[in-house]
């Protein structure tokens, strides 16, 4: 049996739609119902993201281009200094999510993170942002290289790994494998896919699509990384709104279930995906 | 560089009871509700459109008789779900900075679509209020309320020269992005303020998909407005 998180419950924010901790400021939320809350990805440096316009919605998916706009790993620390992380955890268990542009950038935020590690259950890595040019999702086309990387966060520390992986850089049961066989904890899947649309001003919009339309494709994914890997560590990611969809990836295989995009739709349905589960 | 801070905050979700729906010119309404909340003057809400939409809508608050009011233009199906529902309205609020005035020398200029925020400015501040209109304004809403309209494009860019050659020290613009980029280039001897109205997902700082470009680098409209300067989003010419 591979090592498990033992949330409260197996419900999760996902890393980006929640930022840094803003929906605890939210009091229909009772968060004794959320398992962890994964905070937006940090990078080394700090990023300000793409050019506005950043975001649309349809009625069944969203696209976003924010770009990892985030604090660097300045910031980061300001926030483990200033008491900001103590304070969020005292509510909810959080999640680190880390990215970076290179090898050498992930190694490097994964050292430097290393002394507060312990404030946080888990440290999910990000290989699978569709709007960065460099890191993100291009990390994994080069797989000896992106094996190196794996290997190499694995002996810079023993906290509890998730490698959070798309479905564009191949079959995502084949990548999970190799996540595995490097020594890692658990994987996240899936992140949003690369979309496009033309929004009502006429202009094309590239971005990472999210919402409703992903849950399927992020059901499937489960259900094959399951297959493949009976004790691996499996948070759900895609497209879940509500209480039915939470059983029925815990169902397929997933340990726990994560809400992003529904957080925007209306996130006191927190409360009644945890509800079942909290004791 | 944009700010990454926290605030001590909490955003309440309030279940509002509709009141009254007004046609206040074609496809926008302005809707009050029974209930009133806290804000302050310039602060917005985040409305729930139920299964017509996938995020939340925001819309500048306004107070009417004492309770809280919204205006909306039917843009889209999620707006038009807010103007027709009889349901009651899941909002959180209130949102996003309240607007401070260095003095109250100053007018408020609105589109319809943001109606009830400037009848709340308007009362708040004691300063003179002006709508600019596409077209005219319905019956129901002049007979109700005192306004200064202006109705098209013409009308507004008069309205501008006017305001530019004025006693009033600021000028509050709320409307458009187009109306109030040409607030700002039109008016060079005021200082004008813009209640910017980008694409919200979240409202209230976390998903950074409101991000608006400024002189001072990229900030976002929920948590570093709604209200700029304009000189901050429009070089003047
Ligand atoms: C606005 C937005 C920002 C996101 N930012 C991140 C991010 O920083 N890191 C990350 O790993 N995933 C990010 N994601 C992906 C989500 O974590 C999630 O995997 C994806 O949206 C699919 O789930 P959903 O349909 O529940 O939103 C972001 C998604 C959205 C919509
Ligand atoms: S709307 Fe989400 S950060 Fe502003």
């Amino acid at each position: 049996m591979g090592k498990a998180l033992n949330l409260r419950t197996p419900i999760v924010i996902a890393s980006g739609p929640g930022g840094f901790g803003e929906y605890l400021n939210v009091s229909s939320v009772d968060w004794s119902y959320v398992g962890a809350y994964t905070l937006k990805t940090v990078t080394l440096n700090p990023k300000s993201g793409n050019k506005p316009p950043r975001m649309y919605a349809s009625k069944e998916f969203l696209i976003n281009r924010i770009g990892l706009e985030n604090p660097g790993f300045d910031g980061l620390r300001k926030m483990v200094e200033d008491g900001t992380i103590d304070k969020l955890a005292s509510i909810v268990p959080l999640i680190l999510s880390l990215g970076g542009d290179s090898f050498d950038e992930y190694v490097e935020i994964t050292k430097l993170c290393r002394p507060f590690l312990d404030k946080f259950i888990a440290v999910e890595y990000n290989f699978s942002c569709p709007n960065v040019h460099h890191g993100g999702l291009s990390i994994m086309v080069d797989r000896e290289e992106w094996r190196r990387l794996l290997k190499a966060i694995r002996t810079e520390t023993d906290a509890f790994i998730i490698a959070k992986l798309g479905i564009e850089s191949g079959f995502v049961e084949e990548m999970a494998r190799i996540v595995s066989s490097e020594g890692w904890d658990g994987v996240t899947v899936i992140n949003t896919i690369r979309g496009l649309m033309v929004n009502s001003e006429g202009q094309t919009v590239l971005g990472g699509l999210s919402g409703p339309a992903l849950y399927p494709i992020a059901l499937r994914a489960v259900y094959e990384v399951r297959k493949a890997l009976p004790d691996i560590y499996i948070i759900a990611s895609g497209g879940v709104y509500a209480p039915e969809q939470v059983r029925e990836m815990l169902r397929f295989g997933a340990n726990a279930v994560s809400v992003g995009s529904a957080l925007f739709h209306d996130e006191s349905v927190l409360n009644e995906m945890g509800k079942e589960f909290s004791r | 560089m944009a700010s990454f801070s926290i605030k001590n905050v909490k955003y309440n979700a309030y279940l509002l009871t509709k009141k009254s729906t007004i046609e206040i010119t074609d496809r926008t309404y302005l809707i009050s509700f029974q209930e009133d909340l806290e804000f302050s003057p310039g602060q917005f809400c985040m409305v729930n459109v139920d299964g017509a939409g996938l995020t939340r809508k925001p819309f500048t608050l306004g107070r009417i008789e004492g309770t809280v009011a919204i205006s909306v233009k039917i843009a889209g199906k999620g707006s038009e779900y807010i103007v027709k529902t009889s349901e009651r309205l899941n909002v959180l609020a209130p949102l996003g900075n309240a607007f401070v005035p260095e003095n109250r020398n100053g007018a408020v200029v609105v589109a319809p679509s943001c109606l009830a925020e400037g009848l709340h400015l308007s009362e708040h501040f004691k300063i003179p209020l002006f709508v600019a209109s596409k077209s005219a304004l319905s019956r129901e809403i002049t007979s109700q309320f005192e306004l200064n309209t202006v109705v098209g494009n013409d009308g507004y860019l008069r309205l501008l020269e006017e305001l530019n050659n004025s006693r009033f020290d600021w000028i509050f613009v709320s409307g458009s992005r187009i109306m109030e980029e040409l607030a700002v280039r039109n008016m060079p001897n005021k200082l004008v303020y813009v209640s910017l109205n980008e694409y919200m997902a979240c409202g209230i700082g976390a998903c950074k998909g409101c991000a608006v470009e400024t002189m001072n680098g990229i900030k976002h409209a929920c948590t570093d407005g709604p209200v700029f300067r304009g000189d901050e989003i429009w070089a003047r010419h």
